[in-house]
């Protein structure tokens, strides 16, 4: 690396435009590239070209390389049940629809409960030694340990599914707000008491404003949490949702259904990781910086 | 199939390593059981329809045929199936019906033997649901989803006018926890055999649907195994077969044989239930141990009519008689009948 | 000895009771010690009360005396071995692949341009997703939950270990490119330790995600297993025993990241302290 800068500097004319193309997006093609061979490799595994190929060379030891769809699949397979369950017969958007609704009540008891406790438990010392127990058990336990009690105790339906989202997502919100508090600036509160400044006031002049984006961060994180919670919330069964659709398929061997699930599942986790990451870069830039 | 003797030769390669402190914390086998052949069977829930496997090992039928043989409860027959295809065990006790499922996918799978060529179901649910569309909005337990249990339901739907969107289906597991389920109330309705069939009319509920009543043609229970070993160990396989119907013969014959068993694996003791499941043995297990292509045929047409895609719809893509028919031309079953006469 | 004395008699008056400094000194566990004993007197009570039905809250004595049972009845120990050996051998392979292949990816940028896209979709689907065809895969017995635990683990440890690597490596390379110290040589005595706190931060996140996947695999498909013993209870109302598996779940995850902290500290204490400074 180091060397061909040296070299770079030497050269006075301006490489070819391809050239500098290339070397701009250097990542971006590489990975493309890459992908595109990652896909045909899988392809022709399902639909075994490559025994085809070898099999004149190393005969019968070339038929691992022939894999039945119910194992891999095919991308080829998965895009054409992607195409036939959002377009042709529409049948995943009611589980969209449905996955959707829980997600959304989940993540938002955990944040309706999650803010407000982290916050709280940041600005009184004595609350965050009351809870910090509990906190570092909860976050120690694989939450979905807990999917047994909550069947216990509320059934096999929505509310199950809304409470393991919701216990999966709460601990980052709520840690992420406890230590946003813990780390404003001292000396700003200093600066405010000494002008008088009332407890409340302090709190939603200063902590709140600065902890903006420790609580964004914490809600990127729950945001990826929550989603485990659509599928495991329906491990024992739905009627309904992306979940209980990838474990239906799953259970009746169509893999290429699983597979698109898991796609929208991942897609859907993306989309809103990066609507978070949106609305920090705003923060970011709003923020009067201190 | 070819991909998982990759990846056992792998996890063996590695397990061995890794695994010898937790193996060597477990009791040293006898060495006369070093020279038998290990089989690994999985069974979809234990019920009625799995005598013959349980009997065969507890009266050493196994050994005797040179097989080490473990039985594994999978709680459901797709989920045995999955299990099948990995590689973990060589044989998995289940009906036809998620063999039509998995070969639709890619998958070669056979059914070689059967215990049962009827839909042995009866649907029960609790007291208050009266009529079928009082089943509107409410939990259905199965099994799996793919398994008969699942199929059994959507038919049952289909003939009532309902559809799955109507209720909720949730997956439980074997007979014994669909009932744990319903006697918690945790679900409304649920499709049982023998034993539980007895043990919930017992405890009240309401015997909604009996689908064996219809006598409708199915391969129910059946020791399924993937072709690739039907090729490479059909001596394995004539094997276990021969341990198999020599326990289904001996269950037939001997009731109190069969009973003590029953006993054991259900634990239970009731009288009722235990005479009320003999006899549903007794009533419904092939002389011949053999499925039936009637069964075969009815199960692809129930699927097609339930909306399920299916690939071939000959049932000899699904059904292997070359096991049986050995066992018949070298009068296995003459024996059998001479060594174990049936009252 | 004289100033404590000196103390000691200016602040007579106002002087704390020893009681009242063991309270100052010892506040924080005080309190959460307190709390916790309060919600499990609470919890007691509430369920001796019968307001509420046993079955749906158990009580922190029913709980013990169920792990007591669980014990005695030894077939406990069959399910600790089981998920320990998934739990042991899925994060023993994502430790084995996750470290090496972050360092490579952060040291070599090709290599990285290689693997980026994998890591990059892998890191966006949730991987427990994949249960279905994992146990087509890997059937029922310990190596498929291995496998969902490895998953989940190897992600966080592998980019936590990058990032590690491209964190020093910007931060300090300047400065030792400018002493034309060899590769090997930054690699091993810059890259490396400035790498370390990374990994570690990776490790305690590889713990919980490693636990995850134990947990749901053994609820989705087993013989045997702490998850599968708590799905079990659970489908029979054994409200103590879920309660006292879940238990053992958090008592492994604190132990496990104590563990890792106890390291870590001995790390930093041992680490040459011109990589620690910043």
């Amino acid at each position: 690396m180091s060397t061909q800068t040296v070299i770079g500097e030497g050269h006075v004319e301006r490489p070819p435009p391809l050239v500098r193309w290339y070397a701009e997006h250097r990542r971006a093609v590489f990975g493309t590239l890459v992908a595109i061979l990652f896909l045909l490799f899988w392809e022709g595994l399902s639909r075994g070209w490559w025994a085809d190929a070898l099999r004149p060379l190393i005969g019968h030891a070339a038929d691992p390389l022939l894999v039945p769809p119910i194992f891999i699949s095919s991308p080829s397979r998965i895009a054409a049940e992607a195409w036939r369950m959002f377009v042709v017969t529409r049948e995943i958007w009611s589980d969209l629809r449905f996955s959707a609704m829980e997600y959304a009540l989940g993540l938002g008891a955990a944040i309706a409960v999650g803010m407000p406790l982290g916050l709280a438990s940041g600005w009184y010392r004595r609350l965050s030694y009351a809870v910090g127990p509990f906190l570092a058990g909860f976050n120690a336990t694989p939450q979905v340990a807990l999917l047994p009690l909550i069947i216990i105790w509320v059934g096999f339906g929505l509310a199950a599914k809304i409470l393991i989202i919701f216990a999966l997502a709460v601990l980052p919100i709520a840690i992420s707000a406890q230590s946003a508090v813990r780390t404003t600036d001292a000396r700003l509160l200093k600066v405010a008491h000494s002008f008088g400044a009332g407890e409340w006031h302090l709190f939603r002049t200063i902590i709140l404003p600065s902890a903006v984006p420790f609580l964004l961060a914490g809600l990127r994180l729950a945001v990826g949490r929550a989603m485990i919670g659509i599928v495991v919330g329906e491990i024992f069964g739905s009627a309904v949702g992306v979940g209980a659709m990838i474990n239906r398929s799953g259970s009746r061997f169509e893999t290429d259904k699983v597979f698109v699930g898991v796609l929208v599942i991942a897609a859907a986790g993306m989309l809103l990781a990066e609507l978070v990451h949106q609305i920090e870069r705003r923060v970011e830039a709003w923020r009067p910086s201190v | 199939m070819p991909m998982t003797i990759r990846l056992r030769s792998l996890k063996a390669a590695i397990s061995a390593s890794i695994l010898a402190l937790p193996l060597a914390v477990a009791p040293a086998s006898p060495s006369s059981a070093a020279d038998l052949i290990p089989f690994k069977i999985g069974i979809s829930a234990p019920v009625v329809t799995v005598l013959p496997v349980w009997l065969a090992q507890s009266q050493g039928f196994y050994e005797k045929e040179g097989l080490k043989v473990d039985v594994i409860n999978m709680e459901g027959g797709s989920k045995g199936i999955q299990v099948l295809l990995s590689g973990n065990i060589q044989g998995m006790h289940v009906g036809v019906a998620p063999i039509v499922l998995a070969n639709k996918a890619g998958a070669e799978l056979r059914a070689i033997t059967s215990t049962i060529n009827t839909i042995p179901f009866t649907i029960f649910t609790t007291p208050d649901i009266k009529s079928p569309k009082d089943l509107k909005g409410k939990n259905i337990g199965i099994s799996s989803f793919g398994a008969e249990t699942d199929i059994a339901v959507t038919l049952m739907l289909q003939k009532f006018g309902l559809s799955r969107s109507d209720v909720t289906i949730s997956q439980l597991g074997g007979s014994g926890k669909r009932l744990a389920a319903l006697l918690a109330g945790r679900v409304d309705a649920v499709p049982l055999i023998e034993p539980t069939i007895t043990i919930a009319k017992e405890k009240g509920f309401n015997p909604l649907m009996d689908l064996e009543a219809a006598k409708t043609p199915w391969i129910f229970d059946s020791v399924v195994v993937t072709r690739t070993y039907l090729r490479e160990h059909a001596d394995i396989l004539t094997r276990f077969v021969r341990a198999y119907v020599r326990a289904a013969y001996l269950a037939l014959s001997d009731e109190k044989a069969a009973k003590a068993e029953m006993i054991k694996r259900f634990k239970n003791e009731d009288p009722a239930v235990i005479d009320a499941t003999y006899a549903d043995f007794k009533r419904t297990m092939p002389r011949d141990a053999a499925p039936s292509i009637e069964g075969a045929e009815n199960v692809i047409a129930q699927l097609q009519g339930a909306k399920f895609e299916i690939g071939s719809t000959d049932p000899n893509d699904y059904l292997d008689f070359s096991i049986i028919d050995r066992l018949k031309k070298d009068g296995y079953f003459a024996q059998m009948e001479k060594e174990y006469p049936i009252k | 000895m004289a100033t404590a004395e000196i103390e000691l008699d200016a602040g007579a008056s106002a002087h704390p009771s020893t009681l009242a400094r063991f309270y100052r000194e010892h506040e924080r566990s005080i309190i959460g010690g307190g709390t916790l004993l309060a919600v499990l007197l609470i919890w007691e009570g509430v369920a001796r009360s019968g307001l509420v039905d046993p079955l749906f809250l158990s009580s922190p004595i029913q709980i013990v005396k169920a792990g007591i049972d669980l014990f005695e009845g030894g077939e406990i120990w069959t399910h600790i071995q089981v998920s320990g050996s998934e739990f042991l051998l899925g994060y023993a392979l994502s430790v084995a692949i996750g470290i090496p292949l972050g360092l490579a990816t952060g040291w070599y940028r090709r290599l990285s341009y290689l693997l980026g896209p994998f890591i990059d979709a892998l890191n966006a689907v949730p991987r427990l997703t994949l249960m279905p065809i994992i146990v087509i895969w890997f059937g029922i017995g310990i190596w498929s939950k291995a496998v969902v635990a490895f998953l989940g683990a190897v992600l966080p440890i592998l980019i936590a270990t990058n990032s590690g690597v491209r964190t020093s490596e910007a931060r300090y390379l300047q400065v030792a490119r400018s002493f034309s110290a060899s590769e090997l040589k930054i690699f091993t005595s810059i890259i490396l330790p400035g790498t370390v706190p990374f990994i570690f931060t990776g490790l305690k996140y590889g713990i919980g995600r490693a636990l995850l996947g134990v947990v749901v695999g053994e609820l989705y498909a087993a013989t045997a297993g702490l998850g599968y013993m708590i799905g079990e209870a659970g489908d029979t109302f054994q409200t103590s025993v879920v309660f006292f598996g879940v238990l053992i779940f958090t008592a492994t995850g604190l132990v496990s990241v104590g563990v890792l902290d106890a390291l870590e500290r001995r790390f930093e204490t041992w680490r040459p302290k011109a990589g620690a400074a910043s």
